[in-house]
């Protein structure tokens, strides 16, 4: 890891320290810090802005109340954020997911009911990481970042990408693995 | 050495693909195995630095006051004793499918209906004791005048959720400087919810995904009614479509 990542991390985990202990100031700062990053991704996740608001909000008062319970031995400040406010996001996918079944099912009795089009309603150092990530992406074979992107952003399960793909089940699983593998080993050599 | 099965496992933690019981049993693992526990913290940076990967999307102004705004008062937690969980809190999905299939039942034969409406109640009942998907609630929306009378109405609620989804069909279209506005009547309220207004295309169709405006306890019944351009902040307008 660079030094300048070294030092990002610890500039990080010295403000979620200082948010664990009620500090509003220091928050704010991780705030600024994260924020842009975390809100593209839910965006990309929920690809609604008005919903990625409410992700997000949820999110930083999840940190905010749990920061105390970051463990800087089993991750960066960044990833602990990244992995809240995705599960955050994608309990809000998998709800839409189950409605929109449910609402299929209840309306399938319509014999002639109509298809429509769904109407739903700090940062600094970071830009240089969306570089490197999408380089990274890019020296994975398709098929892998295909199915790593789809659990990724998209929230499914191994199984859900496995019916989505018409591909075993197995497949997958190993797709995701070598993908995942991959982007790490690339993800490093850069650093 | 840690073998391709379990690797595997790791990375469907990490992404949170398990149920929460495999990620339960998962995490007992991890407890007890500092090679895997390396090994997914591993992951789980490479995994969260996609992250960076999605196009930037300017914050919307005046949200970093709301959250700075929505964090005064809040209570902190302790840390905890246990190592960082995937924290999914993953719903039982395949009990809700299952659901979602039983009330398609009671909803796909027509001629069947009074019958199966009584079933229905029953098993809602039964499901009641058990999670969040006795929060769930399909209802159909009746017209309330001829026009209206070919018109289809169902709304989707996930109490637990606060979240809905409406779908309209063979709904005529509004006038100028008027739209269609979704409420939901609950007691605990002395007038009903707006969740919004829901635009209906030229074909008589909408399918809106909504929220709203405040918390309900207690979904009684849903109404749509004409409301001005943008929404009413209660219902002014006549209803035209009604249920619970």
């Amino acid at each position: 890891m660079s030094a300048a990542k070294d030092a990002d991390r610890e500039f990080d985990a010295q403000l979620l320290a200082r948010t664990a202990a009620g500090d509003e100031p220091a928050f704010a700062t991780l705030y600024d810090r994260f924020a842009p990053g975390l809100f593209s991704m839910i965006v990309k996740m929920t690809r609604d802005e008005k919903e990625a608001e409410d992700v997000l909000q949820e999110g930083f008062s999840h940190i905010w109340r749990r920061a105390a319970t970051y463990d800087p031995a089993r991750s960066s400040p960044f990833t602990w954020a990244v992995m809240i406010l995705r599960h955050k996001a994608i309990d809000r996918l998998r709800v839409r997911q189950r409605l929109e079944r449910t609402l299929e099912k209840a309306t399938v009795e319509f014999a002639h009911f109509p298809e429509a089009d769904e109407v739903s309603a700090g940062e600094a150092g970071r830009h240089d990481d969306g570089a490197q990530v999408r380089a990274a992406l890019a020296q994975i074979p398709e098929e892998q970042r295909r199915a790593v992107e789809l659990a990724f952003f998209g929230g499914f399960t191994h199984e859900q990408i496995a019916e989505q793909l018409a591909t075993p089940l197995g497949t997958i699983k190993a797709r995701i693995r070598r993908g995942l593998l991959r982007l790490r080993d690339v993800l490093k050599e850069v650093a | 050495m840690i073998d391709e099965a379990k690797q595997d496992l790791a990375a469907e933690y990490v992404l949170g693909s398990l149920d929460a019981g495999a990620a339960g049993a998962f995490e007992a693992e991890l407890r007890a195995d500092a090679e895997l526990r390396a090994f997914v913290d591993d992951l789980r940076e490479c995994t969260a630095a996609l992250a960076h990967a999605a196009p930037p999307v300017p914050l919307p102004p005046g949200l970093r006051e709301r959250v700075l705004a929505g964090i005064r008062g809040e209570a902190k937690v302790a840390p905890a004793p246990v190592a960082q969980s995937s924290g999914l809190g993953l719903l039982p999905w395949a009990v809700a499918a299952g659901f979602a299939i039983t009330a398609f039942a009671f909803w796909s034969e027509r001629a069947e209906l009074a019958k199966e409406v009584t079933a229905l109640r029953s098993e809602a009942l039964a499901l009641r004791t058990r999670d969040v998907f006795s929060k769930m609630k399909i209802a159909t929306l009746a017209a309330q005048n001829e026009a209206y009378a070919k018109g289809v109405a169902v709304v989707v609620w996930d109490a637990e959720k606060q979240q809905g989804i409406v779908k309209l069909a063979n709904i005529p279209s509004i006038a100028a400087g008027k739209d269609y506005q979704l409420w939901i009547i609950d007691p605990k309220y002395p007038q009903p919810v707006s969740a919004g207004i829901v635009p209906v295309g030229a074909d008589g169709i909408a399918r809106v995904a909504f929220t709203p405006e405040h918390l309900i306890r207690s979904a009684e019944k849903f109404a749509i009614s004409i409301e001005r351009a943008g929404g009413a902040p209660a219902p002014g307008g006549p209803i035209v479509m009604l249920g619970n």
